[in-house]
């Protein structure tokens, strides 16, 4: 009979095997882009519009987000009451106009859009020339005009102009110039328009004010330039919009957001919604006009959203439809096929650092819950519920209750205070709070209590070592499951849970010395003295 | 410099790991762990073989024998009530009757009603996360003199290492104020290397420092020889012949009278003799 040893090497190796022949095949057989697994947010966004009609025509318009190389939109639904619905578009983007005859009393608008904005950064050549004016096609023209808010050719932007902008023929040097200038002005909260003289008067402003005076700025120095306006992609409901500025460079619309400190760059979360000094809402007046954007954030890809909506068996991941049909998020999937790899990072810790932690598996299940709700959150909440419990222990194990039905008290109340922290979260729009409703309570709930009797039994400091110690796995953890690239692998090829089953075969026969253990036992590197004489440290 | 690192590190130094995959798995099933898991099952194995423990009073398994039971328990002088299943020391009710009633060590007064709900928590597992349990009542162990000279407070042990019945390191456990009278290292009490052959102390540790005398009392320990230091090693071989499993920490408490008896044994054992001892123990066991 061949040892134990033998059999678990041999397991190793066929998990590894049929996982890489599997995957393998998968991705020669099926075309798998891995560019479709690079992980992307995903924005669900609503625009909520609430007017009141009194008997006469309404028109609204808003500007709708265009679908560009950047960013993919895909609309998911509308609800327009009595009015009808145009989309236009021209040259500042797409504008959807609502319009209805006679409108009467409160009327309630939404239009709803998913968006895959992705980041982008221009690596911009210094060694470019600065255009001359003459070299410049007459389409852009408009862009280097001066208008009512944009008053390049003013004589304060002038003498500005002059004192800032380097003396070069560089293009690159001369717009770092001109928006680290702008970049410097202090940043003004939104208070309205302001205009680009205005804004370099006060030396502060916001965002429009800062991108009119960037974008006047360069059409003084003969850069096409425009302003974009767009949306910033935070979980929560805003109706603040935000203002960018683009300058033609090398063939390019290269994007600067002097107020957020954007060079020829645009985070992934920005949402161009159209082009130009617009508005991005406009509608006839006296209507009450109130709106508000609601964002929600996740991860998918685009082959996701085609595994989800066209349920292609074929497709990367195909085999997930059945459970998108059922109603189950990938996302919840993807939390669900990491918990392996976070029990795994657990183990680590525990096995090989040598950490001890409450609860073998809570830091994963923790880690899991934080992946919705952030590591800040998801930590404070983890201590809040541990303190909370604490507090409860005192009274409960002085009345000598049962074990089972205090644990049941202690759960309620772990329940009833995240289901406030839920609430608060809901109320104050931080919607990663609301998420604390998956956390795992009844495990949450019994490592709690052990943390109460460890600080009976062994004292306050060892509580709290144990304690950071699990904050650190959960936070290790967390930093693993959170790899967005690491959960699309595991929803492209599940498969890999093989790998994590051969790894833990390694770890579980793995005899070295914990980490921690070095520290320990190095009272053994002096071996004990025959003399008993006094000590003297 | 490094070489000596990893030389003591991987042939010396017995790990968690190597403990628990190379050393207690290894060559026992589960099942024998209850033997040592569970002290009403240590003694009903060891008492009928002759090795001395600690006469037992009662053992309650159910709430309702409680009741049955007090007569046999309130006759006695001085008694120990503790969870069968317990471990690290805790849940341990240590009375003596006076005149006021049943007393702790520290002057605190235990009501007949208080002793039985202690009994019934012990039975329901309130301070075990629900495990069900017996309570175990027994002769309270009078500490020998030898030790009260050196510290007098809580009950002194010594534990000793076996491997394949072979005693591999051995050390005393003493209290401290800080321990508050446990024998725990962990607790604070201090770890006292014992020379196997002499039964000669060496110096004790806690954690920071080695030290020749008691933290509190300043009593000079060091080279003293461990009263009936054969007859301790005699138990443990004895115990370590009875028990079906190989790798063992028995502790033994030396009672005034009746001198070693053997207070529990333990099949996880802690490390922390190695520190203790100056001694690796992977070295003893180079089969691990």
């Amino acid at each position: 009979m061949p040892s134990s040893s033998t059999v678990i090497r041999a397991l190793q190796v066929g998990l590894l095997a049929v996982a890489i022949v599997t995957i393998g095949y998968r991705v020669t057989t099926e075309q798998t882009d891995w560019v479709d697994i690079t992980p992307q947010r995903s924005y669900d966004v609503t625009l909520r519009m609430t007017l009141d009609g009194t008997g006469g025509p309404v028109d609204v318009t808003s500007y709708i987000p265009p679908s560009t190389p950047r960013q993919k939109i895909a609309e998911r639904a509308r609800r327009s009451g009595p009015f009808g619905l145009e989309v236009k578009s021209d040259s500042t983007g797409r504008q959807a106009q609502w319009s209805a005859g006679a409108v009467d009393g409160t009327q309630r608008l939404t239009y709803a859009f998913r968006a895959w904005p992705k980041g982008i950064e221009y690596p911009l050549n210094d060694t470019l020339e600065r255009p001359a004016r003459s070299d410049i096609p007459d389409r852009f023209t408009p862009y280097l005009t001066a208008t009512e808010a944009i008053q390049a050719g003013h004589p304060f932007l002038r003498t500005l102009y002059d004192r800032v902008a380097p003396d070069t023929s560089r293009l690159v040097p001369l717009v770092r110039a001109l928006y680290d200038h702008v970049a410097s002005l202090e940043s003004a909260p939104f208070k309205g328009v302001t205009d680009a003289v205005t804004a370099a008067k006060l030396k502060e402003a916001s965002c429009n004010g800062k991108s009119r005076l960037l974008v006047a700025l360069a059409r003084q120095a003969h850069i096409p330039s425009r302003l974009v306006g767009g949306l910033i992609l935070d979980n929560g409901t805003k109706s603040t919009t935000h203002q960018w500025a683009e300058l033609r460079i090398d063939g390019h619309w290269v994007p600067f957001d002097a107020l957020n400190g954007h060079f020829a760059r645009l985070p992934a979360h920005y949402l161009t919604l159209y082009h130009g000094d617009e508005f991005l809402l406009g509608h006839t007046p006296n209507i009450n006009f109130q709106y508000t954007f609601d964002i929600q954030s996740a991860w998918t890809s685009h082959s996701e959203m085609e595994a989800a909506t066209a349920a292609d068996p074929a497709s990367t991941y195909g085999v997930w439809a059945p459970f998108v049909d059922a109603g189950l998020s990938l996302d919840l999937l993807m939390i669900l096929l990491l918990l392996p790899v976070g029990a795994t990072v657990v183990v680590f810790f525990r096995n090989v650092v040598g950490l001890e932690t409450y609860g073998t598996f809570l830091p994963a299940l923790i880690a899991a819950a934080c992946l919705s709700t952030g590591l800040t959150w998801g930590l404070a909440a983890f201590f809040a519920v541990t303190l909370t419990v604490a507090v409860l222990h005192v009274p409960l194990e002085r009345w000598g209750l049962l074990h089972t039905p205090r644990m049941a008290i202690l759960m309620a109340f772990v329940v009833i205070q995240l289901l406030l922290m839920t609430a608060v979260g809901v109320h104050l729009g931080w919607f990663n709070l609301s998420y604390m409703i998956l956390f795992p309570v009844v495990i949450l709930t019994s490592a709690a209590e052990r943390f109460a009797s460890h600080l009976t039994e062994d004292g306050p400091k060892k509580a709290a070592k144990v304690s950071s110690m699990t904050a650190l796995v959960i936070t290790g953890s967390y930093s693993v499951m959170g790899l967005p690239a690491l959960g699309l692998s595991f929803l492209a090829f599940p498969e890999l849970l093989l790998v994590v089953i051969a790894i833990n075969l390694w770890l579980g026969r793995w005899v070295g010395i914990r980490l921690t253990e070095y520290a320990r036992f190095r009272w053994l590197l002096d071996r004990p003295q025959t003399s008993y004489a006094p000590e003297t440290r | 410099m490094l070489q000596k690192l990893a030389d003591l590190f991987h042939r010396q130094v017995l790990g968690m790991n190597r403990r628990n995959l190379g050393v207690i798995y290894r060559n026992a099933s589960r099942q024998d762990f209850t033997v040592a898991d569970d002290k009403v099952e240590t003694k009903a194995l060891l008492e009928p073989a002759g090795i001395p423990v600690p006469q037992t009073y009662a053992v309650l398994g159910e709430i309702r024998s409680i009741k049955d039971a007090w007569p046999q328990v309130a006759q006695r002088q001085n008694v120990v009530v503790k969870p069968a299943k317990g471990r690290a020391g805790n849940n341990i009710l240590v009375l003596n009757r006076t005149d006021q009633g049943w007393e702790t060590p520290s002057g605190t007064i235990y009501e007949r009603a208080a002793i039985q709900r202690h009994i019934a928590d012990i039975i329901y597992g309130t301070q075990s996360y629900g495990a069900w349990d017996r309570a175990l009542v027994e002769d309270r162990v009078v500490g020998h003199s030898f030790f009260r000279e050196i510290y007098d407070g809580g009950l002194p042990d010594i534990r000793i290492i076996v491997h394949q019945e072979t005693p591999l390191l051995a050390m005393i456990r003493l209290p401290t104020d800080a321990s508050d009278g446990k024998a725990n290292l962990h607790q604070g009490a201090l770890g006292i290397r014992v020379d196997l052959e002499t039964g000669q102390l060496g110096r004790g540790y806690d954690y920071r420092q080695y030290q020749s005398t008691h933290p509190d009392s300043g009593v000079w320990f060091a080279e003293q020889t461990l009263p009936h230091w054969e007859k301790a090693l005699d138990v443990s071989q004895a115990v370590s012949e009875l028990v079906p499993i190989e790798y063992l920490g028995i502790d033994i408490v030396l009672d005034e009278t009746r001198g070693p008896l053997v207070m529990e044994i333990n099949a996880r054992p802690g490390l922390e003799i190695q520190n203790v001892n100056q001694q690796g123990l992977h070295e003893l066991i180079p089969s691990a």
